[in-house]
């Protein structure tokens, strides 16, 4: 399927940017030209978000941050009321590439702080962001470097900055590991979760460092680092992946890497780069990548305006292998096929599930069936198929299968269509089961 | 020792495109085998499972963290094992447990997430390879025919599972392991059943993700009600000890207790990536990881099938053989595997790797392929040709 429609593209930019739009917030870029639309996401600083901030003060206050449900809560909260989509969107990247995990770390405090981290420094140059993550307590707990000693380096961190967060494999050798575990050497952190350096179990000695040699501390071989031609394309391949989808050309990720290094390594200006480039825009794109659990999450929350996190939202997610301030390892979540499994599609099938069957008086989490068909003048089945279709797969579904949900819609009744929706019982139950049927599509489980 | 294996292991050969053949699946042990893989995720301090404290260089290298001599379990010789394993010594001298030593593979790899490639697809070119029990499906064809021939105990399938074509299912909770209508309204259940099934069953030919979903999604639907209808059948009364591995290996008896024709198993744990304070952690998981096997084996042996089970434990490389400035250990390469189950020949298998010849980052050399392993129990024990998975025959090793 193409994205010839501009409410398509924009829909398609929110999934990417975001953790998908609601209809009001479609409507509203769908009134900037495209360009526009990319650009007043990317340039997020200029967007107030005054209400979200001071709720998550709120969330804050009330929840504390020394829990991990907690800060996974006021986390969702951020993805889901955001006004710059896009910077929540960033922090989630960046969390997943510098992968830390409270279940060694075991300080939400600690772990929290990490994130709003990575948020600050989402979009700034990525030497920047090296040498604040660096420094960062939580990062130096999980990869052992407050215990990185003159005496007897540990190379955990060093090894994985190169292997997994700057260079990738194939790119240094185990001398390189070694030297850089001795520059990094005395970086600890103190017991009120400060960064500090401490001169005594430094090792000021010369190293040899992929292949020059000097007094090196930390920001140093973060420098060489940077240096190497490795660098550039093994982030910008990576956010590419993240954002069109897995299969880029060598050319076009060398030209962004190329204008990476050229903007002194700007996060923005190469995320911007991505999203203006016609391959965002081509088919390969479009419904090409697998959601992740929180954008699978966010995204029908979204969809049916639901504005509060439910307390079992973090446990779902957890279930569909995405236990947010737990990564599997220091890799990071295994993105694309790596969702799938036959016990997450049904986890996720069932979240669905859990979602459109909700009832109650406050609309807290749930669809309300008899306000949607007000709201969207539906008169008939096909009409509200064709409605749940636009709102949750921006229609892209295929004539067999709008058949098909609507032969269940319709399923027991034998009336005339334009009565169908006269008895509020039948209304509740198409308007739920259809939404449900259409959010289990393989094509609902695609970014 | 039944082998000394270093010489004899074939160079590492690259696999050719995996040869599909309708194989027979018997080993002398009969067609209904089953093979229980328990990866240990984070790189697992061999030295200190099974621990040569008799040998060279052993307290020398780990002044702080090494297990007192008077502490470890004695099993043969200069070998014995963390003292938190006692109900694994109890197995071992039982002869139901086969270790096999100094297990690794030529020019390893001290990444976490190359090696552990290394061993999920069996081949040290990783990335263009189908993981080993898929191909070991696809040569069988056994996956084709029951969908429950290979179940995965986590939520996230492993790439060991991974292949063209290949559908495993994965079962983390067996309680959400089914697809729920509108609660409200459960006249509409069939309907909504039939409505997935038909979704799943389309062709998204175009679409290779899409086509995915489909796939495993359908086959999810497909074993559901033999899932549920497991659960219904279990009736064990063993007390399992709480630990993340003992509440997976528990659903894995929870599911044979179906009779679902499974013949393969997979579980994980994580935590073993010990580059600092080793010691009380990896206490908790050693011991975690005895008493969860012996709670599973007698349960396995109350449902009758203890001679049907076989246990095997990987991890992606062993550590360093001495310890660094944190008492912790990094990462090094061979370690020991585990082969256990009623039917094993207990014993040490290859000698244990000197720990003082060490290659050029501190690491034990290897003595054994790691693919003499799963040859061994492709051929011996699921009655598989190893060629057909492997790509390779290697030396079978004595423990089935």
């Amino acid at each position: 399927m193409s994205i010839e429609s501009n409410l398509r593209r924009v829909a398609h930019l929110l999934r990417r940017a975001g953790f998908g739009g609601s209809p009001d917030e479609i409507r509203s870029y769908a009134g900037m030209d495209f360009d526009q639309a990319v650009d007043h996401l990317v340039d997020y600083d200029a967007v107030a978000n005054d209400a979200l901030e001071a709720s998550v003060a709120d969330l804050e206050e009330t929840l504390g941050t020394a829990r991990l449900p907690a800060i996974q809560h006021i986390w969702l909260h951020r993805m889901l009321s955001t006004a710059r989509p896009l910077e929540e969107k960033m922090t989630l990247f960046w969390h997943d590439h510098f992968a830390t995990a409270n279940y060694k770390v075991g300080r939400p405090p600690a772990m929290y702080a990490q994130i709003g981290l990575l948020r600050a420094n989402a979009m700034a140059d990525f030497g920047t962001l090296l040498r604040a993550v660096s420094r960062d307590p939580a990062m130096l707990r999980w990869l052992d470097n407050n215990t990185n000693r003159k005496s007897s380096p540990n190379e955990n961190y060093a090894r994985e900055l190169m292997e997994l967060f700057t260079l990738g494999s194939g790119n240094y050798t185990e001398l390189d590991v070694r030297e850089a575990a001795r520059a990094f050497t005395g970086w600890f952190f103190n017991r009120d979760g400060e960064f500090v350096f401490n001169r005594n179990q430094h090792d000021f000695g010369e190293k040899t460092f992929l292949g020059q040699t000097g007094p090196w501390d930390g920001d140093d071989v973060l420098d060489i680092i940077l240096q190497q031609p490795a660098a550039a394309p093994f982030i910008a391949e990576k956010l590419y992946r993240f954002f069109v989808h897995d299969h880029p050309s060598s050319d076009t990720i060398a030209r962004l890497a190329d204008q990476f290094r050229a903007s002194g390594y700007s996060i923005r200006e190469l995320v911007r780069a991505i999203l203006h480039s016609p391959d965002f825009l081509s088919d390969d794109a479009y419904h090409g990548v697998v959601k992740s659990p929180a954008e699978l999450f966010i995204g029908m929350m979204k969809q049916f305006g639901v504005r509060e996190i439910p307390k079992s939202a973090p446990g779902l997610l957890r279930r569909m292998g995405m236990d947010l301030f737990n990564p599997p390892n220091v890799a990071g979540w295994d993105w694309g096929a790596g969702w799938i499994s036959s016990a997450t599609l049904l986890e996720r099938a069932n979240a669905a599930g859990l979602l459109t069957a909700q009832r109650g008086n406050n609309q807290k989490f749930g669809p309300n069936p008899a306000a949607i068909i007000d709201a969207l003048g539906i008169r008939t089945p096909d009409q509200l198929v064709d409605a749940l279709a636009q709102l949750l797969v921006d229609g892209d579904v295929s004539a067999a299968t709008r058949a098909h949900l609507l032969q269940y819609v319709a399923h027991g009744y034998s009336g005339p269509t334009d009565a169908f929706f006269a008895d509020p019982q039948r209304t509740d139950r198409a308007v739920r089961g259809a939404a449900h049927l259409i959010m289990i599509t393989p094509v609902y489980q695609m970014a | 020792m039944v082998l000394a294996a270093a010489g004899a292991v074939p160079a590492f050969l690259s696999r050719t495109s995996r040869v599909v053949a309708n194989s027979s699946a018997s080993s002398p042990y009969g067609s209904d085998t089953i093979l229980v893989v328990v990866q240990m995720s984070g790189g697992n301090d061999g030295l200190n499972m099974v621990v040569p404290f008799g040998l060279d260089g052993y307290h020398e290298a780990r002044p702080t963290i090494g297990i007192d001599e008077d502490a470890v379990i004695p099993l043969e010789g200069a070998i014995g094992l963390h003292p938190e394993m006692g109900k694994l010594a109890e197995l071992y001298r039982s002869g139901h447990v086969a270790i096999v030593q100094g297990a690794g593979y030529p020019n390893p790899i001290l990444s976490h997430f190359q090696s552990m490639d290394v061993w999920h697809r069996a081949t040290p070119d990783a990335s263009i390879h189908d993981g080993w029990l898929a191909d070991y499906l696809a040569a069988t064809a056994g996956e084709a025919a029951n969908p429950m021939y290979a179940t995965s105990v986590t939520d996230v399938l492993s790439p060991a599972l991974r292949g063209q074509g290949v559908t495993v299912a994965s079962i983390s909770s067996i309680e959400n392991y089914q697809l729920r209508g509108d609660p409200r309204h459960p006249e509409d259940d069939q309907a909504f059943q039939d409505a997935a099934t038909w979704i799943y069953g389309q062709d998204y030919g175009s679409q290779p993700l899409q086509s995915l979903v489909a796939r495993t999604a359908s086959s999810a639907l497909a074993s559901v009600a033999q899932v549920q209808g497991a659960v219904a059948a279990y009736r064990g009364s063993i007390e399992y000890p709480s630990f993340a591995l003992a509440n997976s290996l528990k659903t894995v008896a929870q599911l044979m207790a179906g009779n679902l024709g499974t013949r393969i198993y997979y579980v994980a744990f994580g935590g073993f990536d010990t580059h600092s304070a080793q010691a009380a952690t990896h206490s908790r998981l050693l011991g975690g990881f005895s008493d969860s096997i012996d709670a599973f084996l007698r349960d396995v042996a109350d449902q009758g099938k203890a001679d049907r089970v076989l246990v095997m434990t990987f991890s992606e490389f062993g550590r360093r053989v001495h310890e660094n400035a944190s008492l912790g250990t990094d990462h090094g390469t061979a370690a020991p595997m585990l082969i256990i189950g009623s039917r094993v020949k207990g014993g040490l298998y290859g000698d244990h790797p000197s720990l003082t010849d060490l290659d050029a980052n501190g690491n034990l050399k290897y003595g054994i392929d790691f693919r003499s392993v799963y040859g061994t129990v492709l051929e011996g024990w699921l009655g598989a040709d190893q060629q057909a998975t492997l790509g390779a025959r290697y030396e079978r090793l004595g423990f089935v």
